[in-house]
């Protein structure tokens, strides 16, 4: 198992190598650059152009991107520099749009943000989700599955972007329980990314965490359904129900492990995504998280910026399904990994 | 068990022989859900198509002294900030989404049923290196790729200065209202699932006896592969498009929600959306129509996605 996870993490720095190349070379296809404007004005030629040395803009593309990885070390040579202000020592290096903030700074502060909104949305969702949908499995059929099939494929197909003005709308415009927008919690966060659980982190966290985890445990809920009503039927739970167990025995410990398999499998994936935040509600709910630098960092150029998230967003997905995969063998002791 | 099977026909009704397809086309028909999906569906189709017959009012043209105007006799859903009618944007908005229903979803299945045959039915090295691609497509988080192509795509088109196919492209994009951009965007990678799955059904298929038949008899690749795979294969892969179709039409609406959707003045549910969602603390019904018509379009694709697996797949249909 060690032996696995450990040539797993070596496949996985390659893969990640790959990504932060495609990301290079891609943010530098497209027409414009980070210095055009300053706000609306357009930038004379020669500030641009003292931009760009400053910045080592106009260097040939493939030292640019050594210099991306490995720092001062292509000036200097000196092998004690090797990888000092460059990707190989974790230095995402400097913001090209927010003067004076490197990367590193900029995603410490948004992240922990995200991170804490989706934990907690996912939270809600696997507290929600996986216990309907072996509720409706089991009633499968009857009028508990039909509607609570129905609410799950609502709660799929409302957009974020709808469950987000509705919520405000209704719970802080109208009746006030709730603040309309921000978050309630600040960086420096305990730890690096642990908020202090004041009523205010809890009042602000109500209305974003119910919109982004409905829709999750929704498709959490048809997954597991789905799953499980699969696993029923399989020639092992008729063993299980011949010896006489009980149903709900033969649920919780023969059928409900191997069902969540699937539901794993989908998790992991999700979690990468929803804890490197998700722009709309993070826009919707002016939550100051990760999510709006994926988008506006390729509008405004910062290469910098979009290569550092897009790596966080990779490394974060290596992880996640690396525990998928150790999950997996616990689940199902058929799974081994040698 | 041997008794059993010999007593069952008495108790079952008659049931007359159906193929396959015609078995899956009956079963689609007695959800009542899917049904009415189908419906909802072939409307919006017919809104999208006549929406200048249907509308009162130029999608474009602002009224700016009736700006936020309430729902009336004159504006049913209200105008916008730009005193637009909202009924007249919504109705133009279906042409977005079902635009790029259909064709993300033709390009998605067309795409990945050519690249899944071929590869599963050549097989070997080539077949290794096709899904090697697969396998570092998938790894690329599909999201800020769109994102990137969609910026990309803009300023070419603002730079102005494209020549031959480029400027073909641009030119025809700005007659769809940005709508191609956003086609290519959306078809650009969601088709290698599709090729996947294609390729899975191929290798189960392949070596089956009546293959190895129509081989024996002298039939060539091409017969084999349209004659006995495609048929065989078509049908799972139509099911899990259809599933995916929701996620392209939000996936439209996302683009559209950040600015890197269609452009202005075209209407998209998303743009409507985001405006909406500006104006919600004074003016609530602006969001109310664009928000309402979204979430039954993607309910109607989930109905009908979730109906057509159900129908071609009997394990999971209640017994």
């Amino acid at each position: 198992m060690i032996q696995y996870v450990i040539r797993r993490v070596l496949w996985s720095i390659p893969v990640l190598l790959l990504l932060t190349l495609s990301v290079f070379l891609l943010m530098r296809a497209i027409p414009g650059g980070p210095f055009d404007f300053a706000g609306e004005k357009l930038l004379p030629q020669s500030v641009r152009q003292n931009l760009q040395r400053k910045y080592h803009l106009d260097e040939p593309i493939e030292i640019q991107f050594v210099r991306y990885l490995v720092g001062d070390f292509v000036d200097t040579h000196d092998i004690r520099d090797f990888g000092k202000d460059g990707l190989l020592r974790g230095d995402l290096g400097l913001s090209l749009r927010q003067r004076g903030r490197s990367v590193n700074d900029i995603l410490g502060d948004s992240f922990p943000i995200s991170a804490q909104l989706g934990i907690l949305s996912m939270l809600l969702a696997i507290i929600i989700g996986i216990p309907a949908g072996i509720f409706a499995a089991l009633k499968q059929n009857t009028w508990i599955d039909y509607s609570s099939t129905f609410v799950a494929v609502l709660g799929v197909s409302i957009p974020n972007m709808v469950m987000g003005p509705l919520l405000i709308w209704l719970f802080a415009l109208k009746f006030h329980w709730f603040p309309v927008a921000t978050w309630g919690a600040k960086p420096p966060f305990l730890l690096g990314f642990l908020p202090t659980p004041t009523a205010k982190f809890w009042l602000h966290a109500v209305l974003p965490v119910l919109s982004l985890g409905t829709a999750l445990s929704a498709s959490i809920a048809r997954l597991t359904r789905a799953s499980l009503l699969q696993v029923i039927r399989e020639d092992y739970i008729r063993t299980a129900r011949a010896k006489g167990l009980r149903e709900s025995v033969v649920v919780a410990r023969h059928a409900l492990k191997n069902s969540l398999i699937p539901v794993v499998t989908v998790l992991g994936p999700l979690f990468a995504a929803v804890v490197t935040g998700t722009f709309i509600i993070e826009q919707i709910f002016g939550i100051p998280g990760m999510g709006k630098h994926f988008v506006t960092s390729i509008g405004n150029r910062d290469y910098t910026l979009i290569q550092g998230a897009t790596l966080v967003y990779a490394v974060l997905l290596v992880i996640a399904n690396l525990m998928v995969d150790i999950t997996y063998a616990w689940l199902d002791p058929r799974i081994r990994y040698d | 068990m041997a008794a059993m099977e010999r007593a069952a026909p008495a108790e079952l009704p008659e049931r007359k022989e159906r193929s396959p397809w015609a078995d899956a086309t009956y079963q689609l028909m007695q959800n009542r859900l899917a049904v009415i999906s189908i419906g909802f569906i072939i409307i919006l189709v017919l809104l999208a198509v006549f929406a200048d017959f249907v509308t009162p009012f130029d999608f474009a043209k602002n009224h700016l002294k009736d700006n936020y105007a309430l729902p009336s006799a004159t504006y049913w859903f209200g105008a916008d900030n730009l005193g637009r009618d909202i009924f007249t944007r919504t109705i133009y908005g279906t042409r977005v989404s079902v635009s790029v229903a259909v064709i993300a979803a033709t390009v998605s299945l067309g795409i990945g049923l050519i690249y899944g045959i071929v590869s599963g039915y050549l097989g070997g090295r080539v077949d290794e290196l096709m899904m090697r691609f697969v396998d570092f497509l998938y790894g690329l988080p599909i999201i800020i790729v769109v994102i990137l192509m969609q910026v990309f795509f803009k300023a070419m088109a603002r730079s102005g200065n494209a020549v031959g196919i480029w400027g073909g492209l641009i030119a025809l994009n700005k007659s769809l209202g940005g709508m191609l951009f956003i086609f290519i965007a959306i078809g650009a990678l969601n088709w290698i699932g599709m090729a996947r799955i294609a390729r899975g059904q191929v290798l189960s298929y392949k070596e089956k006896e009546f293959i190895e038949a129509a081989r024996s008899v002298g039939a060539g690749p091409t017969r084999i592969v349209f004659r006995h795979l495609l048929p065989n294969v078509i049908g799972p892969c139509i099911v899990q498009e259809t599933l995916q179709i929701p996620g392209y039409i939000l996936l439209e609406a996302f683009l559209s929600f950040i600015g890197l959707g269609v452009d202005a003045p075209t209407p998209s549910w998303g743009i409507m959306i985001q405006e909406g969602y500006q104006a919600l603390r004074s003016y609530p019904h602006v969001l109310v129509a664009p928000a309402v018509a979204l979430t039954l379009t993607v309910l109607a694709f989930n109905f009908l996605g979730d109906g057509l697996r159900d129908a071609f797949d009997p394990r999971l249909r209640g017994v």
